[in-house]
């Protein structure tokens, strides 16, 4: 009795417990090893296991034979590359396009699909760079994003759809898609021909904003470390890393899954965030977009008073950033969200249907140092109707009906790090009230939010 | 509670053996047939033999007590016994959730421990259990059983799998060639 008397369930069962590798291996054993290790539903799990693969398809896409065929395929295909990789970068992407299918089926298809071996190579001669191996996988998985840009001539306007996506204050409004290589080319060739860069130069230009065209990430293909560009990119390239380098490992080990450079790194820390819900879309009329303005706790912070809720988040705004000015070295914007809690205002046991702002408060810190203190009627606010920013004050009216009163503003800091404190005062009902009697005969109510 | 039953069952070589019904319940086969009537007479077992069987019952008879020391947990709970629930578990309400967890702790790890001693054997005894288990239908013993003859297939190339466990080579050489080709990837 030895291993290849056994039962086929047994061996099934054996089987099953080994990784496709060693599947392989068996089946050079002998005849009976071979027929047993060639079952489909073990080439089935496989594919599923390694690829997140449930049907049996190549890499481009095409159907083939069977589940073993297929595993073969990817495995020949990608012979030149570490298995863990492939799987990682796979899974990258699967990652991203199984949220774009449920939530943004619109971006979802402007992604296109994979480079070839040849066009990856033809980028790299024309740009005189070499790729690192995980941005070139990602590409071979999928080539960037159609999209209309203020880079493509006739578009004004941008587009909505891209997959970093982004966000507006006033009149500044960002959207972020992954250019195709074609695109990597012309952006990166009319760059380096800009700033004078040496043909040398390693850094090409991977993303950029649709709406916005002074928004500009770089790949820096010798140090593998991603980039954004500051206020004075156009005038002497200064550009902001945007993925801590301590994680960044361009060593080719063949054998490693720990190769990773910031183009990997920033693309697996964006899906999961749009998994998690710390970010999602926003909707402005019919037209949604991925907003970078975190949603959810910790990045997020929320309050609510007396029915009444505020969220409150920001971000750091590399474009506008001016690291040769001190007053200006970092941008930051955030954005207030308000609504009124389905259960309505209620002050005192009594429900009030409605309420109205009538007074902001707060306090912006560099580090602990007060910037600012503003101590005002009203917020700044979006003309509902034309979508533009009001200057003078608005009022927003909240009704428990879960929409939410959204704000935007920014401020420069001098350090990297600070923080937006502070407190709105509504009145419940309307301020028409309000605006006919003194303030003190009103009953108020006071909430704070972060 | 009525003493427990005693079951008869004949190995293929003509040995017999006298076990706890609720032991050899752990083994779906041997159950299904008691089920069906048979479980007064003697049970034949024509494809294990009595060498195999006492390691099998072994496995069955630490399965069994390991459920018995699950139910004598609950709290004079007069529910009905019912193998595949876990309420008699959650039915308790005085023992506090740390004191469990330590508890099952302990437990896992005891179990682990005698699993590695139990699974010290060679490879003859592990394919007769294999098979074994596979008749008598024991999930948990097939797996066990199977993570170890798959710990003796890992990392080793086709000509040291057919060293390990004694298999010809019954490939001609063009088909081995083919077979090679077919799973290159695979010797990187």
């Amino acid at each position: 009795m030895g291993l290849e008397d056994l039962g086929d369930l047994a061996l099934h069962l054996i089987m099953s417990k080994l990784d496709a590798k060693e599947a392989a291996i068996l089946s050079c054993v002998n005849k009976r090893l071979r027929v047993s290790a060639s079952e489909e539903r073990l080439w089935r799990k496989f594919c599923a296991d390694d690829l997140d693969l449930l049907a049996p398809e190549d890499p481009d896409g095409n159907t083939v034979p069977s589940f073993k065929a297929a595993y073969q395929i990817w495995r020949k295909v990608f012979i030149m590359s570490p298995w863990l990789l492939i799987r990682r970068v796979k899974r990258c992407w699967n990652t991203i396009k199984s949220w774009m299918a449920a939530n943004f089926p619109e971006a979802g298809g402007t992604l296109r699909k994979g480079a070839s071996e040849a066009e990856i190579k033809e980028m790299e001669d024309t740009l005189g760079v070499k790729l690192p191996l995980p941005t070139k996988v990602l590409y071979r998985f999928c080539d960037g994003q159609d999209i209309t840009s203020v880079f493509s001539s006739g578009s004004e306007r941008g587009s909505s759809l891209g997959l970093i996506g982004g966000y507006s204050f006033y009149d500044h409004v960002v959207n972020v898609y992954l250019l195709p290589l074609s695109q990597v080319i012309a952006e990166t060739k009319e760059f380096v021909r800009h700033l004078g860069f040496s043909n040398r130069s390693k850094y090409i230009v991977v993303a950029a904003s649709s709406t916005y065209g002074e928004k500009l990430f770089f790949l820096n293909c010798s140090n593998a470390q991603l980039y954004v560009g500051t206020k004075n990119l156009s005038i002497d390239g200064e550009m902001i890393a945007c993925v801590p380098s301590t994680l960044i490992n361009s060593v080719h080990n063949f054998h490693g899954n720990q190769q990773q450079d910031a183009m990997l790194l920033w693309l697996e820390e964006h899906g999961r965030r749009l998994h998690s819900g710390i970010i999602g879309l926003r909707g402005e009329g019919d037209v949604r977009s991925i907003n970078l303005f975190p949603e959810s706790p910790p990045l997020c912070s929320t309050a609510a008073t007396n029915g009444v809720q505020t969220r409150a988040s920001s971000l750091l705004i590399p474009e506008l950033c001016d690291p040769q000015k001190e007053s200006e070295k970092y941008w930051f914007s955030y954005s207030i969200r308000m609504r009124l809690l389905p259960e309505g205002c209620i002050i005192n046991g009594t429900s009030f249907g409605s309420c109205q702002l009538y007074w902001r408060r707060w306090i912006i810190r560099a580090n602990d140092t007060v910037i600012s203190d503003v101590n005002d009627e009203a917020v700044i606010g979006k003309d509902l109707v034309t979508g533009k920013m009001i200057g003078c004050g608005k009022y927003p009216l909240l009704y428990p009906d879960g929409k939410e009163f959204v704000y935007e503003s920014c401020t420069p800091l001098t350090s990297s790090s600070g923080s937006i404190e502070g407190a709105f005062t509504f009145v419940p009902g309307r301020s028409t009230r309000f605006l006919q009697q003194h303030l003190s005969d009103n009953p108020s109510s006071t909430l704070s939010a972060l | 509670m009525a003493s427990p039953k005693v079951i008869v069952l004949r190995t293929c070589d003509g040995e017999t053996f006298e076990v706890d019904e609720s032991v050899v319940y752990v083994s779906e086969t041997i159950k299904n047939m008691i089920e069906d009537g048979c479980g007064d007479g003697v049970i034949p077992l024509p494809n294990v033999s009595s060498k195999i069987f006492p390691k099998v019952i072994e496995y069955c008879k630490k399965h069994v007590s390991d459920f018995e020391s699950l139910k004598k947990t609950s709290n004079g709970d007069e529910k009905e016994k019912d193998k595949d629930d876990d309420s008699s578990k959650k039915g308790k309400e005085a023992v506090p959730d740390v004191e469990e967890d330590a508890e099952e702790k302990a437990r896992v790890e005891e179990l682990k421990e005698w699993e590695t001693t139990y699974m010290d054997i060679d490879q003859q005894v592990l394919f007769d259990l294999l098979q074994a288990a596979n008749y008598l239908n024991i999930k948990g013993l097939l797996l066990m059983a199977a993570e170890k003859a798959a710990s003796m297939i890992r990392g080793k190339t086709p000509e040291q799998i057919r060293e390990t466990f004694n298999i010809k080579n019954d490939f001609t050489p063009e088909e081995y060639e083919e077979v090679r080709r077919e799973n290159a990837w695979a010797f990187e």
